[in-house]
């Protein structure tokens, strides 16, 4: 408590000297705010995601010096002398696109996170803990399952029905946390539990009873660990534009999702559209993520570290958190995809692992810090 | 325009007092900013509302009181389109609420609710700053105009200097304040406040209806709150609305002495209203020491 003193004159025409007491209450999550300006964290982030690229392509079981990958990199794109050679190939089409993949696979986790935290006023409100990745995975199991092979752009049946997928578990899981206007930790928390286990038990009967996936099961069981194994462009460039498509097409509803912040109903009274917001946000959240499901399997907690990194950074507000939360995640998911791939060298761990293994703990902190918090 | 106090056949269970409608009320022909043109509301629960018929004039200031349940709180909802009633309608200058877009709402209603949990650490100046939403462009940026309105509202709540606090940090007067705040921000010429002083310690409910009054005075807002407590009722509002067991059977301006009897018949026998030296209201509530 911060006490002080000041001076009233009451109504009646007396005056008195007050005692006036300002709460000081420690403030969770909001320290180092301030201490970094926006566009140096920018700047930090983009940064970042160019030497994470660097590291990515450069580190392997053939190691490629930093000025060769950057020569190679820079003739890609038509700068410099055309090199030629065994660590050009490895680079420009082996490595490259993994990392392009991981990416984008980090950048759509996160914003997917991100936004669905924000409508569901719920830091925990990870695509994985939802149940959104795991609709994913079944809808993009049944493609698989169907042998559907039919592409729009580059667009294939896998994502499409990974979007579906993803679009129903976060509309039930919606429904199902939601009572009375209010979505409660405990019931996003379980819904998003049952609902996940029921689509899980969906994605492994399929595999089992589905003869062409049968023969396939090594190959899905290591996707669905969560696992980027990209091995060439084809579906890199559109999976891109619809990623960056997606993150530009969210931005115009930052502000809502921070007005979101104080409830459905307040949200509404400060002029936010709320029904029409939730159907966007929802739909944009779950093609974000059946595109990270359908190149790297089931990723989880990447969606709940970064945003609530960059959270204590920048602060929450959507306008600069939903761009550098893209950022962020990419840079992260390819450093993962490099550790995972390198620290068992010549073993690969599935990079599901590694992020649960770093990620489920901090999930447990927050929830045991947002039980101290808030009651509900 | 009080209802008799004798005529209560039923009352208070299925007789509610007449509603000053059925018994014909004059001013209800006149136009206002907002009104509930005989609104109800059924719930599944049992629960009923209205039929209500209120007009609210420009530069009114309303206090919606009633005992628990009698639905202060859905009349406030109703009010700000918030609710949709199960018939009837409520009119902001002669359309119906339910048919505007959320947005043209919000220029020209603003809501005080109870209390407010925000599940992310936003600062003080960008929770005011929420009340700016319907104003933005496209891309969110506050523009000077914006800055202004939070700068008025700031000042009219007295809230400057802890800005760059963190919302979750504030004692309870502290963030209605800040609620009071992003309302004043959003600068529309009604507000509305659902029980705004529910959680806060008597100074806090005094500072806060106070800063309402001066505010809504100074600029020419029409203004009607859900209030529990009936001294403060009396005391800052032009017009008190006393609702029982969701119909409206009282309209009228203070003092509350006036309608003493019909008070004790909905509150409770123990109900007294007393005046002070300087002629405020003081509603107290008498303990029962003995029951039959």
């Amino acid at each position: 408590m911060r006490v002080g003193f000041r001076r009233v004159t009451f109504a009646d025409g007396e005056t008195e000297v007050e005692r006036v007491a300002e709460s000081r209450r420690q403030s969770t999550g909001s320290a180092a705010r301030g201490a970094v300006a926006t566009p140096l964290t920018f700047l930090v982030l983009v940064g970042l995601l160019v030497l994470c690229i660097l590291l990515g392509v450069g580190i392997g079981s053939v190691s490629i010096p930093p000025g060769r990958t950057i020569a190679i990199l820079a003739s890609a794109v038509g700068i410099g002398v055309e090199p030629s050679g065994p660590d050009t190939t490895i680079l420009l089409l082996v490595r490259l696109p993994r990392v392009v993949a991981a990416g984008l696979v980090g950048a759509a986790l996160a914003t997917a996170g991100t936004s669905l935290q924000g409508l569901l006023r719920n830091p925990l409100a990870d695509p994985y803990a939802i149940g959104a990745s795991a609709g994913a995975a079944l809808g993009a199991t049944v493609a698989l399952a169907l042998g559907l092979s039919a592409s729009f752009l580059g667009f294939g049946a896998v994502p499409a029905f990974g979007f579906l997928g993803a679009l129903g578990a976060v509309l039930v899981v919606y429904r199902l946390a939601r009572v009375n206007g209010v979505i409660s930790n405990t019931g996003l928390l379980l819904a998003g539990f049952a609902t996940s286990a029921v689509l899980g038990a969906g994605v492994t009967l399929l595999m089992v009873l589905s003869d062409p996936l049968a023969t396939r099961l090594r190959e899905l069981v290591l996707w669905l660990m969560g696992g980027v194994s990209v091995t060439g462009w084809e579906q890199l460039p559109t999976v891109f534009a619809v990623e960056v498509l997606s993150v530009a097409l969210i931005l115009p509803h930052a502000g809502a999702l921070d007005a979101l912040a104080l409830g459905e109903e307040q949200a509404a009274a400060v002029g936010v559209e709320v029904a029409t917001e939730r159907r966007i946000i929802i739909a944009l959240a779950s093609l974000q993520t059946a595109l990270a499901v359908s190149l790297g399997g089931l990723i989880g907690f990447v969606g709940l570290l970064v945003p609530h990194g960059l959270r204590l950074i920048l602060g929450p507000a959507h306008r600069q958190l939903l761009p550098a939360t893209a950022l962020g995640g990419a840079s992260f998911l390819i450093l993962a995809d490099l550790l995972a791939r390198t620290v068992a060298s010549p073993n690969e761990i599935p990079v599901g692992v590694l992020t649960a293994l770093v990620g489920g703990p901090v999930f447990l902190i927050l929830l045991h810090r947002s039980r101290q918090n808030y009651d509900y | 325009m009080t209802t008799d106090p004798e005529d209560r056949d039923n009352w208070p269970l299925g007789g509610v007092p007449r509603s000053r409608d059925e018994l014909g009320d004059s001013r209800a022909s006149q136009r206002g900013i907002l009104s509930a043109r005989a609104v109800e509301v059924c719930h599944a629960s049992g629960f009923r509302l209205g039929p209500i018929n209120l007009d609210m004039k420009r530069g009114d200031r309303i206090a919606v009181i009633g005992p628990n349940g009698s639905g202060k709180t859905t009349l406030a909802r109703l009010l700000a389109g918030l609710l949709r009633p199960t018939s009837g309608a409520v009119l902001l200058d002669g359309a119906p609420v339910h048919l505007l877009s959320r947005g043209a709402v919000a220029r020209r209603i603003a809501v005080v609710p109870q209390e407010i949990h925000i599940p992310f650490a936003f600062t003080v100046r960008e929770v005011v700053g929420l009340g700016r939403t319907v104003h933005r462009g496209f891309w969110g940026g506050a523009s000077r105009i914006d800055r202004a309105a939070i700068d008025r509202a700031v000042d009219s709540t007295g809230i400057g200097h802890f800005l760059a606090r963190n919302y979750q940090s504030l004692s309870g007067g502290e963030r209605q304040r800040v609620i009071l705040a992003m309302a004043l921000a959003q600068e529309a010429e009604v507000l509305l406040l659902d029980e705004p002083t529910a959680h806060l310690d008597l100074r806090a409910q005094v500072e806060l209806l106070a800063r309402v009054e001066e505010h809504a005075t100074a600029r020419g807002l029409t203004v009607l709150a859900a209030v529990h407590d009936l001294s403060l009722a009396s005391q800052f509002f032009s017009r008190v609305v006393l609702l029982a067991e969701g119909r409206l059977v009282v309209d009228s301006a203070p003092p509350l002495a006036d309608h003493a009897e019909l008070l004790r018949q909905i509150f409770g026998a123990g109900l007294q209203v007393l005046t002070t030296e300087d002629g405020e209201e003081v509603v107290r509530y008498r303990r029962p020491i003995a029951r039959d």
